[in-house]
C-alpha cells in the first residue's frame, strides 16, 4: 500500500531513529573514553613509570618498570572500615627512590612510614580527605558535602590523638586502668610528653600547645577528664567535634572547626559575643599551636591492634606550683600576680601571691611558721592552744584560712564590682572533686610562700 | 532389519536402516545441512518469511511473542505525534531504562546502613560506568514521574477515559501511585542526608493520622498513625530496618507489581480498540453495539487487506500495516528518550551529600520534588496535607470517568473551543487563587496566629490546603452548572489540580527555606 505521505513520514522516522541512535552511541563512547582513557591519575602513573624506567639500574629493573601496568590502586583496610585510593596518584609514596620526585609522585617525607606502613594504616587515617575518590579535588575533600578536608603540614599531627595517648593532657591511667574517687594523682611525666618519640615538648606544635594549656590555666574554666572548672565547655574530646557543634553566626571565614578555634583563641569575643573568656592577646604562633593541640584531643576508637598501650604511672607526682599553673593561673595570673583582662568585666579576681596579707601574716617569720605547720599537716585548731606567734594574729589566721579552704573547695559566686552593671561576674569554681584537702593545703602553702617580702 | 525388508518389499525404507556405514550420501546430507544452518535457523525463527506481503507484514507482528502486544494494523491518526505526544511510550522506555540501570546498580549497591553510602561512593568513583549508570537512573526516575503526570494530563485532555475506557484510567491511576512509591522507596537508598531526612518527613506524614486521633482523644485505643509509621519503617526510627524494607520494595515488589499492571494497562488498550484518536469522516460504529465501544473483533492471526466484509473496508482505509510504520515510530521515540537520558546522565551528576546523620537535621528538610506541594500542605495540617487531601485528590481523579459520562469523541484536545476556553479561564482562576492564598498566609498568618488557643481540629479542617481544595471544587461544580456539561466541569477541576500542583511545588521548592520560612530566593537563606 504505497502511500506517498506515509513514505515520507516513514523516512522522517527513520532519520530521527538514526540521529537518536548516533547521539546515544556518541554519549556511550564519550563515557567510555572518559573512564578508560582520560583521568589525571593515568598521567601521573605514566610519569612514574617513565621515571622508573629512567632510574632503572639493571635490565631486570628496566623490564619490571616497562611491564608496570597503569590502573586504579587502593589500600583496603577492613579493620578501619576504609578504602584509600590515594596511591592511584601518589604512586611513589613508599618508594624511597622518589624523595626528589615532583608531587604527586614524591615519597612520604620523614620517617613516619617506618612505623606506620601504608598497607596497614592507609593514608586517610592521618591525613583525612576522601579516600574513595580518584580525582584531586574530591580526594582532597575540597568539594561541598565532605566535612573532612585534607590535613597538611602541622595539621596532620592532630591525627596522632586518634591512637596515641601521649598528646592527651593527662589521665590515661584514669581512662584505661583505675577509675577511682578521688582521681588518681597526676604525673610529671605524662604532663611533659606530647607525641611518641618526641623528647622535647617545644619541638612540635602539639607539644607547644599542650605546654601552653598547662602553663596558662585553661583548666580553670574548661574541664579535661574530670579536672577543671565548668564556666566553659569540656575539652576532653574537642578534636572530635564537627562544624555542627559550633556557632558560626558571627564568624566570617570558612565553616571549619579549625578556623573557628583559631579565631576563638585570637579574639574570643568575635566568635562568641559576650563570652566570659578573656582576650589573652596570644601571638599568632601561639594561637595556631593551641588550635593544633585542641584538634588532637580525640577519642581513641581505633581497633586495639592500632592503639599502643601507654605505660602506667611513671614517676613524680605533680606538685603545687604546677597544679596552680594548670588550674588557677588563667584567672589569678601566673604565680598569682593577678590579671588585667577582667577590669572591664565587672569581676574582681584577687592576686593570690598576696594572700599572706589576707591571712594576717605581716611578718615573714609568721609566714614561715605557718608554712611549716601546713607542710607537717598539723591540726591547725589544736595548734591554737600553743600558737607559734601571738594568739590574736593566729586567731585571725585560723579564721581566714578556714574561709579560703572553703572557697577553694566549694567555690563562690562572683561578686559584682559595679552593682549597677548588667555584666555577670565570673564565679570561682568548686575544686573539691578535683583536689584533695592535702593538695589544697599544698597550693595554699605555695601561695603563702610567693609573697614578695623584698618588694616595697 | 533385513528380514523385515524381505517380508514387506513395499514398506518405505527408512533412510537410516537402508544405509550402510561409510555411505557418502549421509555425510553429504550432513555437510549440506551444516552449510545451510544460517538459513534453516532463520527460517525456524521467523516462520512467515520476509515481510514482503501484507500478510507477512501482519504476521511479523502477530506471530512474535514480544511484538504481538501491538496491533497488526495501526490507524494513521494513532501514528500522528499530536494525538498522544508519545508520552505513554516515553514513560515506558524510561521505566525500562530504570530497570536496566537499576539491575546494574544492584551489583554494587549494598543495602546496609554501614555499607550503603560507601557503596554509592564506590559506584560514583571506581565502578566501571558507575557514575554514568547512576546518573541515568536518577534522571530517568525524575523523568518517569514527570512523564506520568504529563501522560495523565494528555489522556485527560483528549477525553481518552471515555467510552468504555474507564477502567484503563483507573489502572493508570494505580500506575501513578506505584510510580511515586517506587521513586520514594528508591530515594532512601543512598543513605545520605537528603535521603534520610526526606524519608523522615515521609514517615512522619504516615504518622499524621495522629493529628486526628489526638484531637478526638482516641490515640490510646486506635493509633492508625503510629501503626502506619511502624509498618513503613519496621522501627520507631529511620534505620537499618527501614533501609532493607525500602530496598526490597524498590527492587523486587514494586517493580513486579508495576510490570504486571503495565501489562494489563496495555492489554486493556488493545481491548479498547487501540489508542484514543480523533474520528475522521467515516460513519461511527454500527448501532448493534449498545455500549458504543470498539467493534474491532480481530482476534485472527493475520489480516488480509483486500476483504469482502463491510467492516473490513471501512476502518481499513485509514490504517497502515504496523510493520514497519509503528515499529519505526516506536523505535525513533524510544531512541530519542534514551539519547536524552544518556545526555543528562553524562553531563549532570545525581546529588550525593554527607553521610546520613540522625543528630544533624537538614534545615530545611525537603521531600523529593514531586512531594513538595504535599509538604507545603503538610505545613498547614499534617493529617489533611499528608493523608486527607492526597487521598481525596487521588479518589477524585480516579472517579472522573464515572462522573463525566458525556458521550463525545475521544482524541480531541480540550474537547473543542468551549473546552479550550474553560481550560484557560481555569488556569487563570487557579493561578490567582493559589498565589493569593499563599500570599495571604505569608503576610497575615492563619487561625493560630489570630486565635492562639484554637483547638487543632479546627485547623485540621480549615487551613489553606482545604480552602484551596474547596475553592477548586466550587469552581468546577459551578462550571458544570454554568456550562451545563460534566466534561467541561471535569476540565475545570483537572486544570485546577494540575496548575495548583505546579504552583505549590514551585513555591515549596524555591520559596521555602530554613524552618519553612518564606524567602524570595535560596540565596537569601541565613547561613548558620
Amino acid at each position: 500500500m504505497a502511500n506517498p505521505e506515509k513514505n515520507s513520514s516513514l523516512y522522517r522516522l527513520k532519520l530521527l531513529l538514526l540521529i537518536a541512535s548516533l547521539a546515544s552511541i556518541m554519549f556511550l563512547l564519550l563515557a567510555a573514553f572518559e573512564e578508560n582513557l582520560s583521568g589525571e591519575w593515568r598521567t601521573h602513573q605514566q610519569e612514574y613509570q617513565r621515571r622508573m624506567i629512567e632510574q632503572a639500574d639493571s635490565a631486570a629493573a628496566r623490564d619490571a618498570a616497562t611491564n608496570m601496568g597503569v590502573g586504579l590502586k587502593q589500600i583496603f583496610l577492613p579493620q578501619l572500615k576504609r578504602v584509600d585510593r590515594c596511591i592511584t596518584c601518589h604512586v611513589g609514596i613508599d618508594d624511597p627512590g622518589q624523595k626528589d620526585a615532583p608531587q604527586p609522585l614524591a615519597a612520604h617525607s620523614g620517617a613516619m612510614l617506618k612505623d606506620h606502613q601504608t598497607d596497614k594504616f592507609g593514608c586517610t587515617v592521618c591525613h583525612e580527605g576522601q579516600g574513595r575518590a580518584i580525582t584531586k579535588d574530591d580526594a582532597h575533600g575540597h568539594v561541598p558535602h565532605w566535612a573532612e578536608p585534607l590535613l597538611v603540614g602541622e595539621q596532620v599531627y592532630s591525627s596522632c590523638g586518634k591512637c596515641h595517648y601521649e598528646n592527651d593532657l593527662y589521665g590515661a591511667e584514669y581512662e584505661l586502668y583505675v577509675r577511682s574517687t578521688p582521681l588518681p594523682p597526676l604525673d610529671e611525666a605524662e604532663l611533659n610528653q606530647s607525641l611518641p618519640g618526641v623528647s622535647n615538648i617545644q619541638d612540635h606544635a602539639i607539644g607547644r600547645g599542650k605546654k601552653l594549656v598547662l602553663d596558662s590555666g585553661c583548666l580553670g574554666c574548661h574541664e579535661y577528664r574530670g579536672r577543671g572548672g565548668n564556666a566553659g565547655p569540656e575539652i576532653t574530646y574537642v578534636g572530635d567535634k564537627t562544624p555542627h557543634d559550633f556557632d558560626f553566626k558571627h564568624f566570617q571565614g570558612e565553616h571549619t572547626v579549625e578556623a573557628w578555634m583559631l579565631e576563638h583563641f585570637k579574639k574570643p569575643d568575635s566568635v562568641s559575643p559576650g563570652t566570659q573568656m578573656p582576650d589573652f592577646e596570644l601571638a599568632d604562633r601561639q594561637a595556631r599551636d593551641l588550635t593544633a593541640y585542641m584538634l588532637s584531643l580525640k577519642h581513641k576508637n581505633m581497633p586495639a591492634s592500632y592503639t599502643p598501650v601507654p605505660n602506667r604511672r611513671m614517676g613524680t607526682p605533680v606538685q603545687a606550683p604546677r597544679l596552680f599553673a594548670m588550674l588557677c593561673s588563667a584567672c589569678h595570673g601566673k604565680e598569682g600576680r593577678g590579671v588585667s583582662y577582667f577590669n572591664d568585666r565587672n569581676t574582681s579576681v584577687p592576686a593570690l601571691r598576696y594572700i599572706s596579707e589576707r591571712l594576717g601574716l605581716y611578718d615573714p617569720e609568721h609566714a614561715q611558721a605557718v608554712i611549716h605547720l601546713l607542710e607537717s599537716k598539723a591540726d591547725l585548731a589544736e595548734v591554737a592552744q600553743d600558737p607559734p606567734f601571738d594568739a590574736d594574729a593566729y586567731e585571725e589566721f585560723l579564721k581566714q584560712i578556714k574561709v579560703m579552704r572553703d572557697v577553694i573547695r566549694n567555690g563562690r559566686q562572683g561578686v559584682k564590682k559595679d552593682p549597677q552593671s548588667p555584666l555577670t561576674p565570673l564565679d570561682m569554681p568548686s575544686w573539691k572533686k578535683t583536689l584533695s584537702d592535702e593538695q589544697i593545703d599544698a597550693i595554699l602553702t605555695y601561695l603563702i610562700g610567693l609573697y614578695p617580702w623584698d618588694e616595697e | 532389519m533385513d528380514s523385515d525388508k524381505q517380508a514387506n518389499p513395499r514398506r518405505v525404507e527408512s533412510p537410516v536402516s537402508s544405509r550402510q556405514a561409510g555411505d557418502p550420501g549421509a555425510i553429504g546430507a550432513y555437510l549440506r545441512n551444516l552449510r545451510k544452518v544460517p538459513t534453516t535457523f532463520r527460517d525456524s525463527l521467523v516462520r512467515h518469511g520476509a515481510p514482503t506481503s501484507d500478510r507477512a507484514r501482519s504476521q511479523t507482528i502477530s506471530n512474535n511473542f514480544f511484538l504481538h502486544v501491538l496491533s497488526t494494523r495501526i490507524h494513521i491518526q494513532s501514528l500522528r505525534f499530536r494525538t498522544t505526544l508519545g508520552l505513554g511510550i516515553i514513560t515506558l522506555v524510561q521505566f525500562l531504562l530504570l530497570v536496566v540501570t537499576g539491575i546494574l546498580l544492584m551489583v554494587y549497591y549494598k543495602p546496609s546502613v554501614d555499607l550503603a553510602y560507601d557503596s554509592m561512593k564506590d559506584i560514583m568513583f571506581v565502578v566501571p560506568t558507575g557514575r554514568f549508570m547512576r546518573n541515568i537512573h536518577r534522571w530517568a526516575a525524575h523523568g518517569m514521574v514527570a512523564c506520568v503526570f504529563l501522560h495523565m494530563a494528555r489522556v485527560f485532555y483528549t477525553s481518552a477515559y471515555k467510552r468504555s475506557r474507564e477502567f484503563n484510567w483507573v489502572l493508570g491511576m494505580i500506575l501513578f501511585v506505584l510510580t511515586l512509591g517506587l521513586s520514594f522507596t528508591g530515594y532512601l537508598l543512598p543513605w545520605d542526608q537528603l535521603a534520610f531526612w526526606a524519608i523522615t518527613i515521609g514517615s512522619n506524614i504516615a504518622q499524621s493520622p495522629r493529628e486526628l486521633t489526638d484531637a478526638l482523644h482516641m490515640t490510646q485505643y486506635l493509633d492508625i498513625g503510629g501503626l502506619q509509621k511502624e509498618i513503613l519503617l519496621g522501627a520507631h526510627y529511620v534505620g537499618e530496618e527501614a533501609l532493607i524494607r525500602f530496598y526490597v520494595l524498590h527492587v523486587m515488589v514494586l517493580p513486579l507489581v508495576i510490570t504486571m499492571i503495565i501489562v494489563v494497562h496495555m492489554w486493556r488498550l488493545r481491548k479498547d480498540g487501540g489508542l484514543a484518536r480523533p474520528l475522521e469522516a467515516i460513519p461511527p460504529t454500527p448501532p448493534s453495539d449498545p455500549r458504543g465501544g470498539s467493534t474491532k473483533t480481530w482476534g485472527l492471526m493475520c489480516l488480509v487487506k483486500k476483504g469482502k466484509t463491510a467492516a473490513v473496508d471501512k476502518e481499513l482505509g485509514n490504517t497502515v500495516s504496523a510493520f514497519p510504520s509503528l515499529l519505526y515510530a516506536l523505535a525513533a521515540l524510544s531512541m530519542l528518550t534514551i539519547a536524552a537520558m544518556l545526555a543528562l546522565g553524562y553531563f549532570y551528576n545525581a546529588p550525593l551529600v554527607e553521610l546520613a546523620n540522625p543528630d544533624v537535621p537538614e534545615n530545611p528538610a525537603k521531600a523529593p520534588w514531586y512531594f513538595l506541594g504535599l509538604q507545603e500542605m503538610v505545613s498547614y495540617s499534617a493529617f489533611m496535607g499528608g493523608v486527607g487531601i492526597p487521598a481525596i485528590v487521588v479518589l477524585g481523579l480516579t472517579l472522573i470517568p464515572y462522573l463525566d459520562r458525556e458521550q463525545e469523541e475521544v482524541g480531541q484536545w480540550f474537547s473543542g473551543r468551549r473546552g479550550r476556553s474553560v481550560t484557560i479561564i481555569s488556569l487563570l482562576f487557579t493561578t490567582i487563587v493559589t498565589i493569593g492564598m499563599l500570599a495571604f498566609t505569608i503576610n497575615l498568618g492563619w487561625l493560630r496566629n489570630w486565635y492562639p488557643q484554637i483547638p487543632q481540629i479546627v485547623i485540621t479542617f480549615v487551613n489553606p490546603g482545604t480552602v484551596l481544595m474547596f475553592l477548586y471544587s466550587a469552581w468546577s461544580i459551578g462550571m458544570v452548572r454554568v456550562m451545563r456539561s460534566t466534561r467541561l466541569g471535569a476540565i475545570a477541576l483537572f486544570t485546577c489540580f494540575l496548575i495548583g500542583f505546579v504552583i505549590l511545588t514551585w513555591f515549596a521548592t524555591v520559596h521555602r527555606g530554613p524552618n519553612w520560612q518564606f524567602y524570595w530566593w535560596p540565596s537569601m537563606w541565613p547561613h548558620s
